[in-house]
């Protein structure tokens, strides 16, 4: 294995190799996923899967990646008849689930959560998601879908939505500039990219993404419009969330004016963002992106796991 | 009355001077100095630099190199001064230190670390610190002691 952390906590820690690496063998990986061949690289190895948090595709793909590698999953989704109900803190959970398993997946509320649970166990660890810090996992997945359908070029994406707290493109904006792709922001002001990882990417790469405020802007130039969920808790006044997520919806009006091999992604769930009549559309790819997921998964297992070789 | 306030002079030990007004309860947070060591403490005294500020003097401390960096966090126009009989006999210059373990509380009620016990750790990232496990990034004046 050559990724250089035993862990999968933060997109900041990836080097362009590590996910050269990664993106490498989840290919190979998509490869046996399509053919539907069930792999015994894993065999006899335990995931734990510990959603402290609701998760469907996150959650569900783990396990589908880990079955499909010849592995066992165990874990809960919700904290409901956990020791973590009695008052147990996290730290002590993990030490105890490290002794039933080979390697831990884990969603919590907390913000470097993940990173402590790395610290305190020896088996290797992968964020599920921290809060509104990180979903590495997900930006991962997200890539692979550009190289897949696009491949990884001087592109130009928009990440769009909630970037103030969303993990996913807390991920995703660090991953991007590595391979040399164009990234643009657009969201109401209130929801913007928080300052320190705009600080924090000029920092590393010398960029200052551009700045927008509706889709109407970026539609007509982006080949990726990345899309994610702005949700009505985060705005005090109801009326303000009707205007706003009013405004950041796709729909086939606003596909009138984009490029013909422009794609529309998603990390899911979608609630009003995408209009379903877009679901028909050849911009929409953000079932196959969840479907990419699993062999993106594979990939990391294996090279946390197994051999991570190519059979 | 208009002469200055006169604060004794320690035999040996170390002086800070020009610390902001109203800091010297926090930094001697910081020093976790204990009953060993007699302390004296002017506040909100006169300064032709700064207009007020306020001085520590501990008999018998010399700061570490961990405990001046951590005091030029607060106070970075400190004057640390070396006292050996009386005198001044070198000075102490500060800079922002590269990583600040168990000192901070992190500001972002959302980290795990003011959830779990758990020493906090931020590194430095140019004038700002980054928290090693929420990864947000803050500047000085977002923090207080632990």
């Amino acid at each position: 294995m050559g990724i250089k952390s035993k862990d999968i906590i933060s997109a900041v820690d990836l080097t362009r190799e590590d996910v050269e690496e990664i993106l490498s063998q989840a290919e190979v990986m998509l490869g046996h996923l399509e053919r539907k061949k069930r792999l015994n690289k894993l065999q006899g190895k335990i995931l734990a899967t510990l959603f402290f948090e609701p998760s469907t595709r996150t959650r569900l793909s783990f396990e589908s990646a880990m079955t499909r590698l010849g592995g066992s999953v165990i874990g809960f989704s919700g904290t409901e008849g956990t020791s973590v109900q009695k008052g147990e803190t996290l730290t002590d959970t993990v030490k105890n689930i490290e002794k039933y398993c080979d390697c831990i997946v884990m969603r919590n509320p907390y913000e470097g959560s993940a990173r402590l649970v790395s610290q305190a166990v020896d088996v290797p660890v992968i964020n599920g998601g921290d809060g509104s810090n990180q979903h590495p996992t997900q930006a991962l997945l997200d890539l692979l879908t550009i190289k897949v359908e696009k491949g990884l070029k001087k592109l130009k994406v928009a990440l769009c939505g909630d970037l103030k707290y969303g993990r996913t493109v807390h991920s995703l904006i660090y991953l991007l500039p590595m391979f040399g792709i164009d990234v643009s922001l657009v969201s109401p002001k209130a929801l913007s990219m928080p300052g320190w990882i705009m600080e924090d990417i000029e920092g590393k790469y010398g960029i200052s993404p551009e700045i927008y405020e509706s889709m109407d802007d970026v539609i007509s130039w982006v080949d990726v419009l990345y899309v994610t969920r702005i949700q009505k808790e985060r705005f005090p006044d109801p009326n303000e969330y009707e205007r706003v997520a009013g405004s950041y919806s796709v729909d086939n009006r606003l596909l009138k004016k984009a490029k013909h091999d422009m794609m529309i992604l998603h990390p899911l769930p979608r609630v009003n963002e995408i209009k379903p009549e877009v679901d028909d559309t050849p911009y929409a790819r953000y079932f196959k992106q969840s479907f990419y997921g699993v062999s993106l998964r594979m990939a990391l297992l294996d090279l946390l796991m197994g051999t991570g070789g190519s059979d | 009355m208009t002469e200055g306030l006169k604060v004794t002079r320690i035999k040996d030990g170390t002086v800070l001077d020009h610390l902001p007004a109203g800091s010297a309860l926090d930094i001697l947070d910081i020093l976790h100095v204990d009953s060993k060591h007699p302390i004296i403490i002017a506040m909100n005294v006169g300064s032709s630099k700064q207009g007020t500020k306020d001085i520590i003097k501990i008999e018998k401390k010399l700061l570490s190199k961990k405990e001046t960096d951590e005091i030029g966090l607060f106070a970075p126009h400190v004057t640390i001064n070396i006292i050996k009989n009386q005198k001044v006999h070198g000075k102490r210059h500060v800079k922002m230190p590269d990583e600040l373990s168990g000192l901070l509380v992190c500001p972002n009620k959302k980290c795990i670390t003011n959830k779990e016990v758990c020493e906090t750790k931020f590194v430095r990232n140019g004038s700002k610190y980054k928290c090693y496990f929420c990864e947000r990034h803050f500047s000085i004046d977002d923090f207080k002691v632990s």
